[in-house]
């Protein structure tokens, strides 16, 4: 019986990914119908609302950037990741926890590209590859989306992508 | 100054007592005063100031250093929409209060009111609930400042052709438009862009309009043109035609030659119109206008 050609329904990669509600400081996803702006499970963090396709999984590290790509929050794994304190990097840019891993072919131009593509209306997630600032031979995939309220950049850290 | 119990203050915040402790205990702030039963009182300021912050903010550190250091800080769009958030028209009235005896009114409304409203739709929050509310509470705030704003004191009236639908922010600034125009003293009306363009000829002769202006982006081009012909039909060569908030440049312009823009908030619009009455036209206008020999009659470029 020869191969015949099949035309098969697949999902379109544009279809919208449900929402999601997250803490920015310890990940946790309150309940339905909790809509306190505070996490009730750390205390520290706010609920932000993501796309399911960006918001960090469990225990995943991530970073809330504003529109001037200066740090906003930073959630504890990526504290404990990267080795700082969310006050001490609150509103320093992002370059200065981040850069750009130029070894995997990203340029400064390239990510902040992407962070900005990220964050316009309608757009999917973007991925980039960075390091932390200051060191090398460390690289982590980051996927980058919109966060909120306030709207911002959602950077989440996949460490084992690379 | 007016004092809450914890349990009060972790209400408004929606917190737990705990964390409101936990706040205390790890930064310092709200700090509450004892009273004399050892019970915690927090400062209604520091509280409402806190919880402005914690949404205006992404974690709870910057929140209280704002909240620090402003306490409840001056009228912003961002105190304005918090109120919206949570339904406060009190509240709302008394920030926009608050505004007015820093601001003009029409300050006020550029600065802070408009914002706020596109403040929650550019969060992706234009179909709520929230957004509707606060549209309807600016909408009918600014309807009252019109009704009681002073008669014509010019004799040059302006005609508004309104695209736009009900909860649209263009619709917010049209009305806000027609506000300050009226406060200038110009005589202004405002009629829907989807009227039949025959049945305009008694209020065109009533009005005799100076100035039309095209607003919203709900119309196509072909209707606003047919408006556009009315209006020059009735009125002639005098009416100027203007653009604000991209009425025609959102659906492609006209080729070649479009009309004048107002560009994208009031205060400006209004100096545009104000010099186009008083023949202050900027220079580089004019020449727009002198050029445009194709196009239809009165039009010229719409800037950006």
């Amino acid at each position: 019986m020869s191969a015949r050609p099949l035309l098969r329904v697949l999902p379109s990669p544009h279809d919208r990914v449900p929402d999601v509600r997250f803490c920015g400081y310890c990940g946790a996803r309150p309940e339905a119908d909790d809509d306190r702006r505070v996490c009730g499970s750390c205390d520290m963090g706010m609920v932000l609302t993501a796309s399911a396709a960006v918001a960090p999984q469990s225990g995943q590290p991530s970073i809330v950037i504003d529109d001037r790509l200066t740090v906003c929050a930073v959630s504890r794994a990526a504290e404990e990741l990267l080795g700082i304190s969310e006050d001490e990097v609150l509103n320093r840019r992002l370059v200065d926890v981040l850069a750009p891993a130029q070894a995997e072919g990203v340029g400064l131009d390239s990510l902040v590209s992407a962070v900005v593509t990220a964050v316009s209306p309608d757009s999917a997630p973007q991925r980039a590859v960075v390091r932390p600032a200051g060191e090398w031979g460390i690289r982590y995939a980051v996927r980058i989306g919109v966060c909120g309220p306030p709207r911002a950049a959602l950077l989440v850290l996949d460490d084992d992508q690379v | 100054m007016p004092a809450i119990r914890t349990n009060a203050a972790a209400a408004m915040l929606g917190v737990s007592p705990n964390t409101l402790r936990s706040w205390e205990r790890r930064f310092g702030f709200p700090e509450p005063r004892r009273t004399a039963g050892g019970h915690r009182q927090f400062e209604l300021a520091e509280v409402e100031a806190l919880r402005g912050a914690l949404e205006q903010t992404h974690n709870v550190s910057s929140a209280i250093s704002i909240a620090r250091e402003r306490g409840a800080g001056p009228a912003t769009p961002a105190r304005l929409k918090s109120a919206f958030m949570r339904f406060d028209d009190s509240e709302a009235d008394r920030i926009v209060e608050e505004s007015l005896t820093v601001r003009s009114m029409e300050r006020t409304v550029e600065e802070v009111m408009l914002p706020s409203v596109a403040s929650l739709d550019e969060d992706g929050l234009g179909e709520t609930v929230e957004y509707s509310f606060a549209w309807r509470w600016s909408a009918g705030w600014l309807a009252a400042q019109q009704r009681v704003a002073p008669p014509a004191s010019r004799p040059d009236s302006v005609l508004i052709f309104d695209a736009s639908r009900p909860v649209d922010i263009d619709a917010l600034h049209a009305q806000a438009l027609e506000l300050v125009l009226r406060r200038s003293g110009l005589r202004t009306l405002t009629l829907t862009a989807s009227l039949d363009p025959n049945r305009l000829a008694h209020a065109l002769t009533a009005l005799g309009p100076r100035i039309v202006i095209l607003t919203g982006r709900r119309a196509s081009l072909d209707e606003l043109g047919r408006l556009v012909f009315a209006v020059r039909r009735a009125c002639g060569d005098r009416v100027t035609v203007l653009d604000y908030r991209g009425a025609l440049s959102a659906r492609g312009g006209v080729s070649g030659s479009t009309v004048m823009s107002l560009g994208e908030q009031p205060l400006a619009a209004r100096e545009l119109v104000l010099a186009h009455v008083d023949g202050r036209v900027p220079a580089s206008a004019v020449e727009d206008l002198d050029d445009d020999d194709d196009g239809p009659r009165g039009f010229s470029r719409v800037a950006g």
